[in-house]
Formats: C-alpha cells, sequence, structure tokens
C-alpha cells in the first residue's frame, strides 16, 4: 500500500514537472513569436542567414551586428551561417513554412516565384538615400547609386524590381607563393604578362627537378583551370567576334551571334585565332600538376597552401581562406594574358578586363519578418558606407560601396577596368558544347595532347552540340518571353485602372523594354538554330 | 530608422488577383480570377484568360480556352475601348509564340490592324515591334526580309507612346543590322530609339555601343563620337569603357 502511494506520488511530481516544462516552453515559444516586442517596449530579435562560411565573413557579420546592437540596446541581431550544400533545402523549408528569418542572402534556389512570394523589393528603398551614410561624403545620395554598380546585380529583368542590396564585389585573380617565389628566382616580381608567366614557370619546373621537390608551377582542378584557360583562349577571338557581329563592342560572347556565324563559315575550328587560343590552353596545361582535370577545387586549393604550387587562380572569396591556411606570404595578381603581338598570342589586344563588376553577397528582407522597419534598418546599416568599410576590414572581401577603400589585402580585387574584354570561349558558354569540350580537353592538356587532336575529337561533336544548346536556349527563351506576357497583361489592366500610378507607368515602360529585348533575342537564336541545322544536312 | 513608409507599400504587394498575376503567382492569380464574385465579366474574363497563358503545366486545352476568351472580349469589347485592343493583342501572341504551328500570318494581320487604329497605348503599340521581329527574322529570303521590313518603316508615324517608338525603332535598327540591310537607315533608327531614352542600363548601353561601332564603319563620325561619349559619361564604370575609349581616341585622331 505505501509502496503505491509512494509511486503514486512520484508520478504526480513527474507529471507536474513535464507540466512545468510544457507550459515554460509555451510560454518561452509565445514570448519569442511575439510578447517579445518592441510594442511592450522591450527587445526585438532580428535574425539573417547566409551562406558564406568562408574565413572572416562571419566575424564580419558579427562586428557589423555588434556596431548596431551598440546603437540600439534593444534589438538583437542574430547571424545564422548556413552550409552551402543545404542552404537551398534549407531556405525553401524556413521560406514554405513561415520561420524564415527577417534577411536572407539571395542567389540560392530563388526561383522568380518564390522571389516574388517571399522577399520585398528595394525598387522604392533604392531611390531613398541611405540614412546611415549621414555624415559621410554618400549623405543624401539615393541608395541605389551608391554602390559600385548602380545595384543593377539586384535587378530582377523578369519582376523588373530591385531585390536586397549587395555587401561585396568578386573578381578572380592569379594567387601567389611570394616565400617560394623569392627563393625560386630571389624576386618577387609577379608576372604582368603570359610571356613572363611562362618564363617563370619554367623556372619552376628547373627548380622542382634541381631540388627534388614536387612543386608545381600552377594548381589547377576542373573548377580553377576553366577559369585560367578560358580568358586565355579568349584573348585570341575577339577579333573574330568583331568580324561576325555587329554587336561585339557590347557583347563579345553573343551565343546567337557565335554559333549562327560557325554555321554559315563565318569562322572555323582551323581559323588562326583559334588554333593561337588551344595552344596557350595546351602549353598552360603542361604547368598544372598532372591529373588537374580530375581534382576538385579544395584540392587545388590543399595544393597551393600545401606549398606544392606557386600559383593558383581564384576567386576574391578564397582570400581569407587561403590566408588563413597558407603558412607564406600571399601575393595577388591579375591573371596574365599575352602581350599584343607576341609570339604566344599574335591576336591578343592587351590586358584582360575584369568581365563585370558584379557585386554580390545581396541581402534581401523576408515578406514574413515580424519587424520590417527594423529589419530594413539594420539591412541599410549594413550596407553604408562605414559598415562596408568594416565588412571589408575584417572579412578582406572587396567592398560594393562608393568610396569604401578596400582592405589591403582586399585592393588586388577591385575590379579592373583599363582592359580588354576579348572574345568568345570556344564553349561559347553552354552546356553541350562545354561538354564535349571538357571531356576532350585531356586531348588537349593530357601528356600526349595536342591541338590537332583535341581538335580531331571535337569536330565531329561540336556543330551538334551547338546545335543542342541552341534548342535549349531557343526554348528557355521562348519560355521566358511566354512567362512575361502574363505579367505585361496583368500590369496593363492595372494601369488602365490607375492611369496615375508614376510606378505602374514605369514598370509598363521598362516590362516592354524587356519584352522586345528577349523576341529580338528569341528570334535571333531561332534563325542560328535553324543556320546550325541546315549546315548539318 | 526609416519609418519605411515604401517599404510599406511594397510589403503590401501580391495581395490582389492582378498584383499576384504580375509577379508569376500565376496559380493563385487564376484561382482568384475563378472563384471572384465581385469582379466585372469583363475583367474576369480577361483576368483568366491572361492568367491561362501561363498555368502550369501550360496545356493545349488551357491555351485554346485563353485564345477563346481573348476571342469573346474582343466580341464583347468595342473597337476603341482599351480592352478590346488588348484581348486582341494577347491571341495575336497566342497564334504567333503558343500555338504549334503558329499562325504567323493571322498574327501579322492583328497586329498591323492595331497599329494604325493608333490606340495611344504602349502594351498595344508592341504590336509594331512584334511585327518587324516577325519580317526581320522569318524564313523568307534575304531581299524579301528586306523589303518587308522597308515596308514597315512607315509604321512610326502611327505610333503615339514615346516607349512605343522607341522599342519600335530599337527593333527596326537591329533587324536591319541582322540581315545586312542599310546601315545608315539603322543608325537613324537607333539615334530616333536613343532620343526618347531608355529606363535600362542594360538596352541603352547595348544600342549605343552598337550604334557608335556601326557609325564609326560608315564614317558618320560625329555621330559615333556621341555614342561613345554618352557611354563613358553615363556609365564610367563599365568594363567596357577602356575600349570605348580607345575607339573614341582613335575617332578624334582621325
Amino acid at each position: 500500500m505505501g509502496e503505491s502511494l509512494r509511486e503514486k506520488i512520484l508520478n504526480g511530481i513527474g507529471l507536474g514537472l513535464l507540466l512545468l516544462c510544457f507550459v515554460i516552453s509555451l510560454g518561452r515559444i509565445m514570448w519569442d513569436r511575439g510578447g517579445n516586442t518592441q510594442e511592450h517596449g522591450e527587445s526585438v530579435t532580428i535574425r539573417f542567414a547566409h551562406w558564406q562560411l568562408e574565413g572572416g565573413v562571419r566575424e564580419a557579420f558579427d562586428e557589423i551586428a555588434a556596431a548596431y546592437m551598440k546603437l540600439h540596446p534593444e534589438v538583437e541581431v542574430v547571424q545564422i551561417p548556413v552550409p552551402e550544400r543545404i542552404f537551398q533545402n534549407w531556405l525553401i523549408t524556413q521560406l514554405v513554412g513561415g520561420t524564415a528569418p527577417d534577411i536572407i542572402q539571395m542567389g540560392m534556389g530563388l526561383s522568380e516565384d518564390r522571389q516574388a512570394r517571399f522577399f520585398v523589393p528595394s525598387t522604392e528603398v533604392a531611390d531613398l538615400p541611405n540614412p546611415w551614410n549621414r555624415g559621410t561624403e554618400l549623405e543624401g545620395v539615393p541608395l541605389r547609386e551608391t554602390f559600385i554598380d548602380g545595384m543593377e546585380s539586384c535587378f530582377n529583368n523578369s519582376l523588373l524590381e530591385y531585390y536586397g542590396v549587395p555587401l561585396s564585389s568578386y573578381t578572380v585573380r592569379m594567387y601567389y607563393n611570394l616565400d617560394l617565389l623569392h627563393e625560386i628566382t630571389g624576386s618577387e616580381e609577379l608576372p604582368a604578362t603570359y610571356g613572363e608567366l611562362v618564363e617563370l614557370s619554367k623556372k619552376v619546373l628547373a627548380y622542382a627537378a634541381k631540388s627534388g621537390q614536387k612543386v608545381f608551377p600552377i594548381a589547377g582542378s576542373k573548377y580553377n583551370s576553366p577559369t585560367i584557360m578560358s580568358r586565355l583562349f579568349k584573348s585570341q577571338t575577339a577579333g573574330i567576334s568583331r568580324r561576325v557581329y555587329y554587336g561585339a563592342l557590347a557583347e563579345p560572347t553573343n551565343f546567337s551571334a557565335i554559333a549562327e556565324s560557325a554555321a554559315n563559315g563565318g569562322w572555323t575550328l582551323d581559323d588562326p585565332e583559334v588554333l593561337a587560343g588551344l595552344k596557350l590552353m595546351r602549353d598552360l596545361g603542361q604547368y598544372m600538376q598532372p591529373g588537374f582535370l580530375q581534382l576538385g577545387r579544395d584540392d587545388a586549393s590543399f595544393y597551393f597552401v600545401q606549398g606544392k604550387a606557386l600559383m593558383i587562380a581564384t576567386g576574391s572569396w578564397d582570400a581569407t581562406s587561403i590566408t588563413s591556411q597558407a603558412d607564406f606570404r600571399l601575393g595577388i595578381g591579375l591573371i596574365p594574358v599575352p602581350a599584343p603581338g607576341s609570339e604566344q598570342g599574335p591576336y591578343s589586344e592587351g590586358i584582360a578586363s575584369d568581365a563585370s563588376i558584379g557585386t554580390g553577397v545581396i541581402m534581401g528582407l523576408t515578406r514574413d519578418c515580424e519587424h520590417p522597419e527594423v529589419a530594413l534598418d539594420f539591412l541599410l546599416f549594413m550596407a553604408s558606407q562605414p559598415m562596408n568599410q568594416l565588412w571589408t576590414d575584417v572579412s578582406k572581401w572587396a567592398p560594393s560601396v562608393v568610396g569604401v577603400v578596400p582592405d589591403p589585402q582586399a585592393k588586388p580585387f577591385q575590379p579592373f577596368f583599363d582592359g580588354y574584354l576579348g572574345g568568345f570561349d570556344l564553349n561559347l558558354g553552354q552546356t553541350d558544347t562545354m561538354r564535349i569540350i571538357s571531356n576532350a580537353t585531356n586531348r588537349l592538356v593530357g601528356p600526349t595532347g595536342s591541338v590537332e587532336g583535341f581538335l580531331e575529337a571535337i569536330r565531329p561533336d561540336f556543330l551538334p552540340a551547338v546545335e543542342h544548346d541552341l534548342v535549349r536556349v531557343e526554348r528557355n527563351l521562348r519560355v521566358s518571353a511566354q512567362r512575361s506576357d502574363t505579367t505585361l497583361g496583368a500590369l496593363a489592366w492595372m494601369a488602365l485602372q490607375d492611369p496615375g500610378s508614376v510606378r505602374l507607368k514605369e514598370k509598363v515602360d521598362l516590362l516592354s523594354q524587356t519584352v522586345v529585348a528577349g523576341n529580338l533575342n528569341h528570334a535571333r537564336t531561332q534563325r542560328a538554330n535553324n543556320s546550325v541545322r541546315k549546315s548539318l544536312k | 530608422m526609416i519609418p519605411a513608409a515604401a517599404f510599406a507599400k511594397e510589403a503590401a504587394l501580391g495581395n490582389s488577383a492582378w498584383e499576384k498575376a504580375a509577379t508569376f503567382q500565376v496559380k493563385e492569380a487564376y484561382g482568384e480570377f475563378k472563384q471572384n464574385k465581385e469582379m466585372g465579366p469583363l475583367e474576369k474574363k480577361f483576368g483568366i484568360a491572361v492568367t491561362l497563358l501561363n498555368l502550369q503545366p501550360r496545356t493545349q486545352g488551357n491555351l485554346e480556352e485563353s485564345a477563346r476568351l481573348f476571342g469573346e472580349l474582343a466580341g464583347e469589347v468595342p473597337k476603341g475601348e482599351p480592352l478590346n485592343a488588348f484581348a486582341r493583342f494577347f491571341r495575336a501572341r497566342l497564334m504567333e509564340f503558343y500555338f504549334d504551328p503558329p499562325d504567323t500570318e493571322a498574327a501579322r494581320q492583328e497586329y498591323l490592324a492595331l497599329v494604325k487604329e493608333g490606340t495611344g497605348n504602349l502594351v498595344v503599340e508592341l504590336s509594331a515591334s512584334q511585327l518587324v521581329v516577325l519580317e526581320g527574322f522569318s524564313e523568307k529570303s534575304l531581299e524579301e526580309r528586306l523589303a518587308g521590313l522597308a515596308e514597315l518603316e512607315g509604321l512610326a508615324a502611327d505610333l503615339k507612346t514615346p516607349s512605343g517608338q522607341r522599342e519600335f525603332h530599337t527593333a527596326m535598327g537591329y533587324a536591319l543590322l541582322s540581315n545586312g540591310g542599310d546601315k545608315a537607315k539603322a543608325l537613324d533608327h537607333f539615334l530616333a530609339a536613343d532620343k526618347i531614352g531608355f529606363p535600362r542600363k542594360t538596352s541603352a548601353s547595348a544600342l549605343w555601343l552598337t550604334a557608335g561601332t556601326v557609325a564609326a564603319e560608315i564614317g558618320r563620325t560625329g555621330d559615333a563620337k556621341y555614342f561613345f561619349e554618352k557611354m563613358i559619361e553615363v556609365y564610367p564604370h563599365d568594363p567596357r569603357i577602356h575600349m570605348v575609349k580607345q575607339r573614341l581616341e582613335s575617332l578624334k585622331n582621325g
């Protein structure tokens, strides 16, 4: 009997504790969901998520958040770093489940309808001055004009709105192991041209042979190598682009124009410019470690930071990670291309320009955020000139805001525009053509490879692959143009009902421009496709 | 802290069926048009027809239903009213761009009739640039295409909205160049389009650089300088600026 009473009391205590925990948890959830608000004079929590787990970035975000919380003690800013490989799934779950953070990095896993449904455009805010730029040279300047690319990277051509604000800019550079460079050459001067790069690479090979050390000139991988090889190839084809396409100055890589002229004999795989570009690719491949085409991005970085390669070509996003892992001094320079009229690249026009300004780390506001004004304020704070300065100082990533002085480590990544864009890449930037080029690259850069062997391998498949790509691109352009029709119809109706709306008028105007450009592009691609198809018959 | 009136306004987007239709929320918009009992019958019909264009999965049945509804609207709403023109424009679009095989001739006739009606509505005036695209990239012989484009030259006079004119001139300029047509005429079209102005950098810069190149090629140095200088002035940070400056320099040096 006593035993049974004790059991009942213990069960009662257990049940009571369980209920207490439940009530505390419920209270905590309710507090977090709504009770913990500014309206009650209590604190507000703003959460922001991103996938930039590279060294320095989280620290930069932390410092910016801390600076904001110091000014606004009532606001708690929480950073949510999410690994890139799960970001897309995580994002969709959060958005659909209604649990998304207030601010999310945009660009991965966002279809247009998701963007429209879950994110708030920044179009109107873009026209207002950023209040956090007060006291700087950007005081009173519309937000849009405070970014080096005028917020072009944030504009969605289909939705006709700006979304988010950019925090950084990206470029690709050649990284050098300065200690090793000094040891090999007795100098720390970086090569300025492809010719100098070749000379340096030869010295590295001679040093490796003499010292018995396993050192290669360039750390390559299937991720890094195409970047540098593409730039070399393109340095030779600008003349072809100009010859075959009236709009080459605006867009030297226009796919349909280059594809159509390939079908009509405007250029061939045997043109001297193409052969020169391929020879450059082959020669460069000889200076990378054997089997590089099978290696991934991390393998190449590991090779470089281990001191087994003097150089690696990669983006500014890898700078902090490489710096933190390498126990040697780093040098960073432009990717060298052949000097005009040089023996290696006779068709080169000069130093390669960075293809675009390419701002990134675009942070956008979600529609479900509980404290939109606070979230917007924090977003603008992050995008202010002083905070972008803090961003570059801590992350060592290049800034996105006008007038911000890049950290000395980020300075080499400032976009370089006093150069040439070059012409088209042999893969024409398209999936199927890329695949056949990639599959045959070993015939070009492998130990027994040659330009002739490579051409022999790709020749039968080149135009059929271009045709496949044209079919796909044409289909995509058609779908994109068709999607615009519903928007156009809706805007036309709304503008009719609200003739005084300047915003609607602007949107119809913008969409008209997009529709006509899209239809022209589609028509050109369709014609190119017909030309390629005829040439294959 | 910005009181964020603008933010509140933007956050409110996407609430009505029309706003949803304008932002790719087609399924939701279609459902709301179908179920809405307060909307006028013509508005409702137009909403359903417009969303059926992109309701997924896109079926032949949906497209035929859309064409039928546009056809009904074209019959029910008197000519001269915007909704009549909208319905005919999108029906022509269906014939040209959605149905397989397309009925380009019927679409062409409808577009031409719409331009000639002089509606003064920008969306409807896009019919003129559609005609240029249909003609300039048709499968006719080169001579026929150029002759067809020449016949369309007069349409500019029927267009009343600046943006409609800009898009027509832009399309004509590119269509002429794509067909190896008269470069001087293409340049004139580009000048006319530029005079109206572009709301976005992508189209503006592409046109200025192409027009500058063409002008330099045919010896219209003043026009070439004008386009290159404008590019340098408006987009000084563009990655193509170095090359543009070089072109300009060589023009100045004769």
